[in-house]
């Protein structure tokens, strides 16, 4: 059977995109353990940086899942620059929100906590989900990258192979021990 | 750190089991690396380990990583004549401010990695090209490199202030007074290679000195006002400029903006050494600077800019971000 087709595109610049997007939540979930070990820790500056690398991060994410591209920059304060500001033509309300939280200053352990908390939030916002803690950062990547990967091979792309280390007890596959990961830190 | 407690901090964070799976992939000639934030012992629980196998093997591979007990682990099979390339590199080299500012960070990060490394099978048949890597090269290198992009971002700090975005001057602030923060550590051997950790750092190294850890605090955190954080930053960053500028070869000079809405008088100094290896910047303060007398000269001092491009550069630059052409003052 035939169906319909609703829009067309180029294949590659697709999967590019998508690639890009599957990074966005990686950086988004790397910045989260960033976050979460910092908390505990009592290293209310280093939470403070997560907090600012998560607002970069996920405001691409937001503009990405928008079909909005920034270019990226190695220095995150270039990158910032360029996602608030077209983020700003898509959400206002948000940039501005984004904005404020960007420079909220935080000196005590309870303001990052309370600060990381409000952050969370608004990366909850970007990526859809309502309310993101790291667990669902972590699920929304490995989903993402999952998908992202099966199609490749369904459709005979080529990808990185061997890059993630299963052990050699493993039963099953990435995906598999990162869902198996995911278990083991909830109930901790 | 030694080897054995090297182990244990392993094996506290990932566990046996995660660990052997770097070591399964362990080759008899290969040497095992452990570095990073936990390493430097300024780490935390879900820090995550980075390991790097050092091999004959020329096949480097993309880095591999897995999730285990709190955190995760990165590992990059890297081959011992890259490294070696990357020592002599840094040995050999003496940098002027250009190749020091055209340094990718990422390589910077490397050199200072394995420097900070502990091999956790032995060095093995790598011990002698292991100690090639230097810690205080690696600091030296890294401050002179932060030194420069604090710079950079204070004058792109200047340039945000005056195009009326003070929120953009205070990011700008932000990062050059951390950079500047992170150059000063490097100057005491407490360097390293990514902002996020320079707060940590820096209570380690003035754990002692009150008052020098307020002030990094202060530089790092951006206060109630952006508009007085911009204000206080720059005049720190400002100080530090001035009290390592040369005297025999002047590396700034004060010219006077007559901008719409300025006040007469307002300075902006301009590093000519950062102008000359940052072109973005150069074109941008020059012509804030001000087009009729100065920006041209300067302009066409950077390199591969031809006074052609310069020309249209500085007339868009002026236009985007004064609201006006290139052809008068103000």
């Amino acid at each position: 059977m035939i169906g319909s087709v609703s829009e067309a595109g180029q294949l590659t610049p697709w999967l590019r995109r998508w690639e890009r997007t599957v990074k966005l939540r990686q950086d988004v979930m790397s910045s989260m353990f960033d976050l979460d070990g910092a908390l505990r820790a009592g290293q209310w500056e280093l939470a403070t940086h997560a907090c600012r690398a998560l607002l970069t991060h996920s405001a691409l994410l937001a503009l990405a899942l928008r079909d909005v591209y920034v270019p990226a920059f190695v220095r995150r304060e270039r990158e910032w620059r360029l996602a608030i500001d077209a983020l700003a033509d898509v959400a206002p309300e948000h940039a501005e929100r984004a904005w404020q939280l960007y420079l909220t200053p935080t000196r005590t352990d309870a303001e990052a906590r309370a600060h990381g908390s409000r952050v969370l939030h608004f990366v909850g916002w970007c990526d859809g989900s309502g309310e993101t803690a790291l667990a669902d950062a972590l699920r929304a990547w490995a989903d993402s990258a999952h998908a992202f990967r099966q199609t490749c091979t369904t459709l005979g792309v080529p990808t990185t192979a061997d890059w993630y280390l299963v052990g050699p007890e493993a039963q099953g596959d990435w995906y598999s021990e990162v869902l198996a990961f995911l278990d083991k830190d909830k109930d901790a | 750190m030694s080897p054995d407690d090297a182990l244990r901090q392993v094996e506290s964070t990932i566990g046996r089991e995660a660990f052997e799976r770097v070591t399964s992939r362990l080759g008899d000639s290969e040497t095992l690396l452990l570095s990073g934030s936990l390493v430097e012992g300024i780490g935390n629980h879900r820090s995550d380990l980075d390991f790097y196998l050092v091999s004959e093997d020329s096949n480097e591979k993309a880095t591999q990583m897995a999730f285990a007990q709190d955190a995760y682990l990165d590992c990059e099979r890297l081959s011992a004549r890259r490294l070696d390339d990357l020592a002599t590199e840094f040995d050999d080299t003496v940098y002027d401010d250009a190749g020091i500012a055209a340094l990718p960070l990422s390589r910077l990060d490397l050199y200072y990695r394995i420097a900070i490394a502990v091999p956790l099978n032995g060095a093995g048949r790598h011990a002698e090209l292991l100690g090639r890597f230097s810690r205080e090269r690696a600091c030296e290198l890294l401050g002179q490199w932060a030194t420069l992009h604090s710079d950079a971002n204070t004058a792109r700090a200047r340039i945000a202030l005056r195009a009326g975005s003070v929120r953009h001057a205070a990011v700008y602030a932000n990062d050059a007074a951390a950079l500047g923060v992170m150059s000063l550590l490097a100057g005491i051997g407490e360097g390293y290679p990514s902002l996020k950790w320079t707060g940590e750092k820096a209570a380690r190294a003035f754990a002692g000195q009150p008052d020098q850890l307020a002030e990094v605090a202060r530089l790092l955190s951006y206060g109630d006002d952006p508009a007085t954080y911009v204000a206080t930053t720059l005049d720190w960053l400002d100080g530090r400029s001035v009290d390592r500028m040369p005297p025999e070869e002047p590396a700034a000079e004060i010219v006077l903006v007559h901008g719409p809405g300025t006040p007469p008088g307002h300075a902006v100094v301009v590093r000519r050494k950062v102008h000359q290896v940052i072109a973005e910047d150069s074109l941008v303060v020059a012509a804030l600077a001000d087009p009729e007398l100065r920006a041209y000269d300067s302009v066409r001092a950077v390199p591969g800019v031809t006074p052609g491009q310069a020309a249209a550069l500085v007339t868009a630059v002026v236009t985007e971000l004064l609201g006006t052409g290139s052809g008068g003052r103000r």
